[in-house]
């Protein structure tokens, strides 16, 4: 049953998910066209970025991205390849457990063979490959920015890959959001109302460890504040207590929806 | 009836939303092999009754036995054994008729051996169910859904308002097809407020008004219990009306008091037993 649900879901976010998926290709794709500029300007523009230092992630000025492997790694972390995770992970998530609920088509899909368990687990599996595609879909435009301007070799592939994985992880976070919010919520649009709420809190607190003075450690109060592509480039493995971090809240939030699935005292 | 035959047995269920009492101690059970039509107003707690017998809302006290068992929310394979048809048309707008009917059909987990029936009595041609439910007139949308609800031929059918904006020929072609199903030994629940429909085709009736039971009996006992309608044609030609129990000597008396011209008695049809009771309990 759930493999029929998830072939739904898939089918009917198609669209979505490959405009989505676009977002972080397409920062690739220009980050790696503007690499040769980048590169002859470094001089001018680095008190520029060192003015906006506050106001990026740590993690950017950790490294040096006046080196290939540094600015090939912004795609990985540019705002619009993390909105990518989060508008994707939404999309698979709340239109239908919280979406379809509210309209009345969960009722026709629970009145099948279909239990509610199956339903979270149909979601999983239609969201987990995503949140796998999701993570990679930075690599695969940084990828092709570099073949544009012939800089592929000089690519620490191996790191970017292990930092491909965290950022499916942080999408497996966000995921496990979306099924515990839409599990919980009895229409799409308070659904859409937390998850937003939660992932703007979650950019916020990332965001406010960065610019204010003395405030570093509230990113570990946010998803995000795990996610370090940074560290992972300079040491060239993911750390696991990251990896632990991000993966035991998500299943933690799974087992919760679940639960509450089991629980609900209406469809 | 024997309890071998007993498809669904629903007793003392209660439902509250907030401090309304939605359902109140509602017995209900349907055997194989007969058409119970469920009777109410808007509002009476029908489709309270049906959320809860397919598990969609848990009751706050009551037992629900499906299939001899109790509901099982782990386990979907009784609900493949049931048709559900929702009274609120809430099938999926944005996808083709078709991919609704295969969807429903795989998730029931059996092959669809009365979809080309179905769609042929319904007169839902490939041209429709290449159509977006959402292009559908109202009438195709509810006939998809009868379609998608019947199509693995269940052996115990729940439906909400099914003839819901259904034209007279595919209504009275659906109800031909309950009779059919009800001789096949189904079990059919037919929750309904268009009486003459449920005159034409039901065993036996269940009335509810304000989520209480006010009455369950076979269609023969309640034609005995029937009230009958007295129309009195006075002298001077002018006419009055009354809804009276079957022996009511007052009544008799009053009428010839009267002196009436002509006197014309008749069984009063289930509009009219049914607004005497709610009369009653309110």
């Amino acid at each position: 049953m759930s493999g029929i649900i998830s072939g739904w879901i898939w089918r009917r976010s198609r669209t979505g998910l490959i405009l989505v998926t676009l977002l972080p290709l397409l920062v690739g794709t220009i980050n790696g066209i503007a690499w040769p500029v980048w590169s002859k300007e470094r001089e001018v523009l680095r008190p520029v970025l060192l003015r906006l230092r506050p106001f990026v992630r740590t993690e950017v000025t950790e490294v040096d991205i006046f080196t290939p492997e540094g600015a090939f790694m912004i795609p990985f972390q540019h705002p619009l390849s993390l909105l990518a995770c989060a508008l994707a992970m939404a999309m698979l998530t709340l239109p239908i457990l919280a979406g379809e609920r509210g309209r009345g088509g969960l009722e026709i899909l629970l009145t099948t063979r279909l239990t509610r368990k199956g339903l979270l687990r149909g979601v999983l599996r239609a969201a987990l490959p995503a949140a796998l595609c999701i993570g990679h879909a930075p690599l695969l435009g940084t990828l092709i920015g570099a073949a544009l301007v012939g800089e592929v070799h000089a690519l620490p592939l191996a790191t970017y890959e292990c930092i491909a994985l965290q950022l499916a992880m942080l999408a497996c976070w966000l995921m496990a959001l979306g099924i515990l919010v839409g599990t919980c919520a009895n229409d799409g649009t308070r659904a859409l109302r937390t998850y937003v709420l939660v992932v703007a809190v979650t950019f916020v607190l990332d965001f406010s460890s960065h610019a204010l003075k003395g405030m570093d450690d509230i990113k570990f109060f946010s998803p995000l504040g795990w996610y370090d592509p940074g560290v992972i480039l300079q040491s060239g493995h993911t750390p696991p207590l990251s990896a632990a971090v991000l993966l035991g809240t998500a299943l933690l939030m799974l087992f919760t929806a679940l639960d509450a699935a089991d629980r609900r005292i209406s469809a | 009836m024997s309890a071998r035959s007993m498809l669904l047995a629903a007793e003392g269920l209660r439902v509250r939303f907030g401090n309304a009492e939605a359902l109140r101690d509602v017995h209900l059970d349907v055997c194989a092999g007969e058409i119970h039509a469920f009777l109410g107003p808007n509002g009476a707690g029908k489709t309270t009754t049906l959320r809860v017998l397919m598990d969609l809302q848990r009751p706050d006290a009551g037992t629900v036995r499906v299939f001899g068992a109790p509901l099982d929310r782990s386990d979907g394979a009784w609900r493949g054994r049931i048709g559900w048809l929702r009274g609120e048309n809430a099938l999926f707008p944005f996808m083709r008729a078709q991919a609704v009917l295969d969807l429903l059909q795989a998730l029931s987990g059996a092959k669809a051996t009365r979809q080309r029936e179905l769609l042929e009595i319904f007169g839902l041609t490939d041209e429709v169910l290449r159509r977006r439910i959402g292009a559908l007139s109202s009438g195709m949308r509810q006939a998809v859904a009868i379609v998608a609800a019947m199509q693995h031929d269940p052996e115990l059918l729940l439906l909400d308002e099914p003839t819901n904006a259904l034209d007279p020929i595919v209504r009275a072609r659906f109800l031909a097809h309950l009779r059919v199903l009800r001789g096949e030994g189904k079990g059919i629940l037919l929750s309904s407020h268009v009486l003459d429909e449920v005159e034409a085709v039901a065993d036996r009736i269940t009335l509810i008004h304000r989520g209480a039971v006010l009455m369950s009996t076979t269609l023969r006992e309640l034609a005995e219990r029937l009230p009958r309608k007295v129309r009195v044609i006075l002298a001077d030609g002018t006419t009055r009306e009354w809804l009276a129990p079957r022996a009511d000597t007052a009544l008799l008396r009053e009428l010839a008091a009267l002196e009436p011209a002509a006197v014309n008695i008749e069984d009063a049809g289930l509009e009219e037993l049914f607004r005497s009771l709610g009369e009653e309990a309110a």
